[in-house]
């Protein structure tokens, strides 16, 4: 999936957050946005899953503008995007299966019951969590619900991966997981958008990487 | 839809509502668990409160009625206190302050913790998965406790009835039902079917207006209280304004 972000601009409160961004990432490559705290890494990466619509400009994929889609193309485009949160995200009233659940109920209404569960579990043993589907996602730790997250993003097989603060939550162990999952992955022609300060990530993956501050550069690693 | 106020949301709820069937597969859990907290878990407290209004009208009523020697026209107060006026406004009341203000609570939180974002980026509407069955299990459990509500109070009423006057069982229903005219059911439903959509829309769309702050939860709540005391009341009046313009009681 190709991602396009064309002058977006964006202002909280009247206070202007960006100004005339630019960016673009191809599929199979990785764009990270690093910045300082505060410098509104959480509100592009709001704004990249289309989350919050941009005050000015467009992000386009695949060359199309996404504010633009039929209803149909919009349903791909969520099918086709796992967004990753700095949080989890999970839905704390549903047990962790309810919450894999979730988006294989929306937009895999053709697989059956004994498809989706095996997909479910096979992604659950890979971050360790199947023990744990049946409880509420409140019982796990921190890290654990970062797994998850990670691991509802990835259910659904997407094109292109969005995350927020990337392993800030877990472990150094699972963190080289992560990592190589991710390198695995964009070998695999996912895109990724990655919102982070971490070194390991920006070495090992970014092939641009957005800095936010005062100029709003773009920069070729 | 939040950002555009309350009835512009309100309309895209009650599209949304309509066209249920549609996201059926992802929202009947929300619907049960809804119907079951509202309508279900909130039982014993409704029949405890039905019964002592049941057994109180007939306590304060009965003999001062008997003094005058219209004893039977304790059944006609029965049916406009438990069946048309006070019990719809009691149980909505237990509703709102009940379950109108777990519903503000539990979307204020989602939004906090950006679980309504990540139905979003799953493509899950928020409105069709959260409120919109929500909303539909707010009525049909308001629906449900009134039942329940008519049915306890003037069983409590029977009760203490008996200890003024011996009436056999059938005796009492036949007069009751004799005085019970098909229009006052109709109010009583319109009543608690009107209330239970606006509590519930009021409740949701108050949830969703939370920001970022846990601290604006219980503000929203208080919002919420006090906006959806304001709609009963206004429901009940009018609907009340309504029976005695129609039948001219």
């Amino acid at each position: 999936m190709q991602i396009e972000f064309k002058n977006i601009s964006h202002s909280v409160k009247s206070r202007v957050i960006f100004s005339d961004i630019n960016a673009h990432v191809n599929s199979g490559e990785c764009l990270v946005v690093s910045g300082r705290s505060g410098c509104g890494k959480t509100l592009f990466f709001s704004i990249a899953s289309d989350i919050i619509r941009p005050d000015g400009g467009e992000v386009l994929i695949d060359g199309c503008n996404v504010h633009q889609m039929n209803a149909q193309k919009y349903a791909d485009f969520r099918k086709d995007l796992g967004v990753v949160f700095q949080l989890s995200g999970l839905i704390s009233n549903l047990t962790l299966e309810e919450n894999f659940l979730l988006p294989l109920n929306r937009h895999c209404k053709e697989l059956d019951k004994k498809e989706k569960y095996n997909r479910i579990n096979a992604l659950a043993e890979e971050f360790a969590l199947r023990q744990y589907l049946p409880q509420r996602t409140e019982m796990l730790s921190s890290g654990q619900a970062s797994l998850a997250g990670l691991a509802r993003a990835l259910l659904l097989k997407p094109r292109a991966v969005i995350w927020d603060a990337p392993m800030t939550e877990i472990d150094e162990q699972w963190s080289h997981y992560v990592l190589k999952l991710l390198l695995k992955l964009k070998d695999q022609g996912t895109t990724l958008v990655l919102c982070s300060n971490r070194k390991e990530v920006i070495s090992n993956l970014a092939d641009e990487q957005l800095e936010l501050n005062e100029l709003f550069c773009l920069s070729e690693c | 839809m939040i950002a555009y106020g309350f009835l512009p949301f309100s309309a895209y709820v009650i599209s949304d509502f309509i066209f249920f069937h549609r996201n059926r597969s992802i929202s009947v859990d929300v619907l049960v668990r809804q119907v079951r907290f509202t309508g279900v878990e909130a039982l014993g407290l409704v029949v405890l409160i039905a019964m002592l209004i049941g057994a109180l009208i007939i306590v304060q009523g009965y003999p001062l009625l008997a003094a005058i020697g219209q004893g039977n026209w304790i059944y006609d107060i029965l049916i406009s206190t438990i069946v048309r006026d006070l019990g719809p406004f009691i149980v909505c009341f237990i509703v709102l302050a009940r379950s109108g203000t777990a519903i503000t609570t539990e979307l204020g939180n989602m939004v906090v913790s950006k679980e309504i974002d990540a139905l979003v980026a799953m493509g899950v509407s928020p409105i069709s998965y959260l409120v919109a069955p929500r909303v539909l299990g707010m009525v049909i459990s308001l629906i449900l406790l009134m039942s329940y509500f008519v049915a306890c109070g003037i069983f409590g009423g029977y009760l203490v009835s008996n200890a003024f006057q011996s009436i056999p069982v059938s005796t009492f229903f036949a007069k009751l039902v004799s005085e019970l005219h098909w229009f006052d059911i109709v109010i009583m439903l319109l009543k608690v079917a009107l209330s239970g959509l606006f509590i519930s829309l009021i409740a949701s769309y108050h949830g969703l207006t939370v920001n970022r702050a846990i601290t604006e939860v219980p503000q929203r709540n208080i919002k919420a209280v006090g906006r959806g005391l304001i709609s009963i009341c206004l429901i009940h009046v009018s609907l009340t304004l309504l029976y005695v313009i129609i039948t001219g009681r």
